[in-house]
């Protein structure tokens, strides 16, 4: 029966609050110890819509990692951290199934650095 | 209270609800930096008069103390900013219904005195620098 698949509904929100959660966790225990010199908070976006895969999201599909304090990233460091996400290929599975489809960073004043596209980035790997 | 007050004081409770968690996570970043460089230790003051309390105090390093002032500049610099953007809201709400800038002051409020206390701890302590 249909209404069966609104447990399911639930139980994806649980996850991907699960999701953001434990990132947020680690992100404030790195900033807390001085291993991380900026504080990263995580929330879910709307995403790029162009990035739309078969397990997305239908409205809040994008994984946003915001800068909160500390000194303003550079290009190459966002893309540092794009990349130490992207190349885990346990946490990409995880986001895609997620309904996440877009992983996007922004700088302290809250605008976009740079987005990726996950399904993309998971292609060109052959995951 | 109009409705661009209220439009603003809902921007601004959501932005402090970003930031807020941040001036906390400042101030434990500080604590933490204090107990893992900072090394406390007991010294008799008279060595002939062993029965004065021990004195408590600190050995550490250059490197630690310039890392230590560092951090305590970032929180302060935070700690300011965030308390500008609590006074933003304040001439809206003291004479409406809405509680957010009393629920916001008495956040700085709480910072403010665990960062006082913190730094009465520390200056009352001598501290001795390792070469």
């Amino acid at each position: 029966m249909w209404w069966n698949k609104i447990i399911d509904w639930f139980t994806e929100a649980s996850e991907r609050k699960r999701c953001i959660d434990d990132f947020n966790r680690a992100a404030k225990d790195a900033f807390i110890a001085n291993v991380a010199p900026v504080y990263l908070k995580s929330e879910i976006s709307r995403g790029n819509r162009n990035y739309k895969h078969s397990m997305s999201n239908f409205f809040l599909s994008g994984f946003k990692i915001k800068t909160l304090s500390g000194r303003p990233l550079s290009y190459s460091e966002v893309e540092s951290i794009g990349l130490a996400i992207h190349t885990n290929q346990e946490l990409m599975r995880k986001l895609a199934t997620l309904g996440f489809d877009t992983l996007e960073i922004c700088d302290t004043s809250g605008s976009k650095v740079k987005d990726w596209q996950l399904t993309e980035i998971m292609q060109i790997r052959n995951w | 209270m109009g409705f661009f007050d209220l439009v603003n004081i809902r921007a601004i409770n959501g932005k402090l609800k970003d930031i807020m968690p941040v001036v906390e996570a400042n101030l434990s970043r500080l604590h933490k930096y204090y107990d893992d460089n900072f090394k406390v230790t007991k010294k008799q003051k008279h060595v002939l008069l062993s029965l004065d309390e021990p004195e408590e105090i600190v050995i550490t390093t250059q490197e630690h103390i310039n890392e230590f002032l560092r951090l305590k500049k970032e929180f302060e610099k935070e700690f300011e900013s965030v308390r500008l953007i609590v006074e933003k809201i304040k001439p809206a709400t003291v004479f409406g219904d809405d509680s957010s800038y009393v629920y916001w002051n008495n956040k700085l409020v709480s910072i403010s005195w665990g960062y006082d206390m913190f730094i009465k701890i520390l200056n009352h302590r001598k501290i001795y620098i390792k070469s």
